[in-house]
């Protein structure tokens, strides 16, 4: 009487104490690998389409903002213009004098595209993504991770066969070497703060840094190569008594709404 | 025999499909949306409307895909669904006498708050985190998105069931008199 009410407790038991120890042994892993096969090419597509409806109700919820920020922005095209301008004037000069030099490109490093087909929630920030490719493509831990307009937006923290997670910039310990595009060219490191924004801590005080100046990865960490926008500096935290300064920097891009990212591999 | 067969595959399939939706689709939808924990609504669905075995199985097999898209230890997501059914299914096994729809609610409650709590002190254990997840304000209001679309889902799928199924028909004991019945 006793076993036959025990019996769902007993099968757990043993289905689950199966699974668990077949999957550490490793028998698991092709079986695990064909399932995430079937699944992985409408993983991309459900979360995208989520993805969607989360980017329509953000819209209607932020239209009265909508009107403000168009003024902006033609304000923000006409400086950039101008800008362009001047930088194809500079970019044709630095492509003779690279030919001249024969330097290498310095984009040069491999990228692998990867859908998101998850976000995994924890209590301090929604900033943990989970990507449709893992060690099978060349990804491993500390990669950088741009989106579509190569701002980087995070970086690979563990990876399995066919998946990775990677952490948001504005995720807390997810750290990246940055420098600020000063004239000092202030280095740094800059950590994610609430899964908000990102903070660049132990700044000394003599650096002068300006609010709207733009930080982009130093280079100095194993994995990212330098030059890759982070955002820019949004607040200056700045007390005299104070040893270090800090900057509070907006990310360039929207983390919300990622879907298509690509992975770089130096 | 093909029948049962045939019912067992639709069985898998459907949990899988629910889990699959609970990790892909759920999480990108706008944060009041995304609270919605479909898995734990289906284990209690099961659980109230079958009974605990068919509950360990939906455990077994949403836990197991949600292991397998999981970077946390392999089997926490089944041990974290098996444990909130067990216990839901001791509370209601001990206190609740019939199939109402308050009961019903309040199981599902039951099971969403063990579920989180479980969750949540497992990986707090587990994961090295820097804080107490009992004294962040993000648990307590994600715990209350997750409450408020759990008991959405019960009315709903209570009133579909009892449209459904006559597991849910009242039924009353007619009090005859020797007289009557002769």
């Amino acid at each position: 009487m006793k076993i036959r009410r025990n019996k769902p407790i007993i099968i757990f038991l043993i289905v689950s104490g199966s699974l668990i120890l077949l999957h550490f042994v490793g028998i698991l892993r092709p079986i695990e690998n064909f399932l995430l096969f079937l699944i992985k090419p409408s993983l991309p597509g459900l979360y995208r389409s989520a993805s969607n409806v989360n980017q329509i109700y953000n819209d209607n919820k932020n239209s009265e903002d909508l009107n403000v920020k168009v003024e902006e922005l033609s304000k923000e095209i006409a400086r950039l213009s101008v800008f362009d301008s001047r930088c194809s004037e500079i970019a044709e000069e630095n492509r003779k004098l690279r030919e001249t030099l024969n330097f290498l490109d310095t984009n040069d490093f491999e990228a692998v595209a990867v859908g998101v087909i998850s976000r995994e929630t924890t209590i301090e920030d929604n900033s943990v993504l989970i990507i449709n490719q893992g060690s099978r493509s060349g990804i491993y831990s500390g990669l950088g991770v741009v989106n579509e307009e190569g701002i980087i937006i995070g970086k690979v923290v563990e990876v399995k066969d066919s998946i990775s997670k990677i952490c948001l910039t504005t995720s807390p310990n997810c750290q990246l070497a940055a420098s600020i595009q000063n004239q000092n060219k202030t280095q740094g490191i800059t950590d994610g703060d609430l899964g908000l924004t990102i903070k660049m801590n132990y700044i000394p005080q003599l650096e002068e840094i300006n609010i709207g100046d733009t930080v982009i990865t130093s280079g100095l960490g194993d994995n990212i190569p330098r030059g890759l926008v982070i955002g820019k500096v949004m607040q200056i935290q700045n007390d005299s008594n104070d040893v270090w300064q800090s900057a509070t920097i907006e990310p360039l891009a929207n983390l919300n709404n990622l879907t298509v990212l690509s992975v770089i591999i130096p | 025999m093909f029948k049962k067969i045939w019912q067992i595959i639709l069985f898998i399939f459907l949990i899988s499909a629910i889990s699959i939706a609970q990790i892909s689709f759920l999480p990108a939808l706008p944060h009041f949306l995304s609270k919605i924990n479909l898995v734990v609504i289906v284990l209690m669905f099961s659980l109230f409307f079958f009974n605990f075995s068919s509950a360990v199985w939906v455990a077994l097999i949403g836990g197991f895909w949600l292991d397998l898209v999981s970077f946390n230890f392999f089997g926490a997501h089944i041990f974290i669904l098996f444990s909130a059914a067990f216990l839901t299914y001791r509370i209601s096994d001990s206190w609740l006498t019939n199939r109402s729809l308050y009961s019903f609610s309040f199981l599902i409650l039951i099971a969403t708050v063990i579920f989180n709590i479980i969750r949540e002190g497992l990986f707090y254990l587990i994961a090295d985190h820097s804080y107490f997840f009992l004294f962040q304000g993000g648990f307590w209001l994600d715990l209350l998105y997750q409450c408020a679309w759990s008991v959405a889902a019960a009315l709903l799928m209570f009133n579909l069931a009892g449209i459904l199924t006559r597991r849910l028909k009242p039924f009353f004991l007619e009090k005859r008199t020797l007289y009557d019945i002769i």
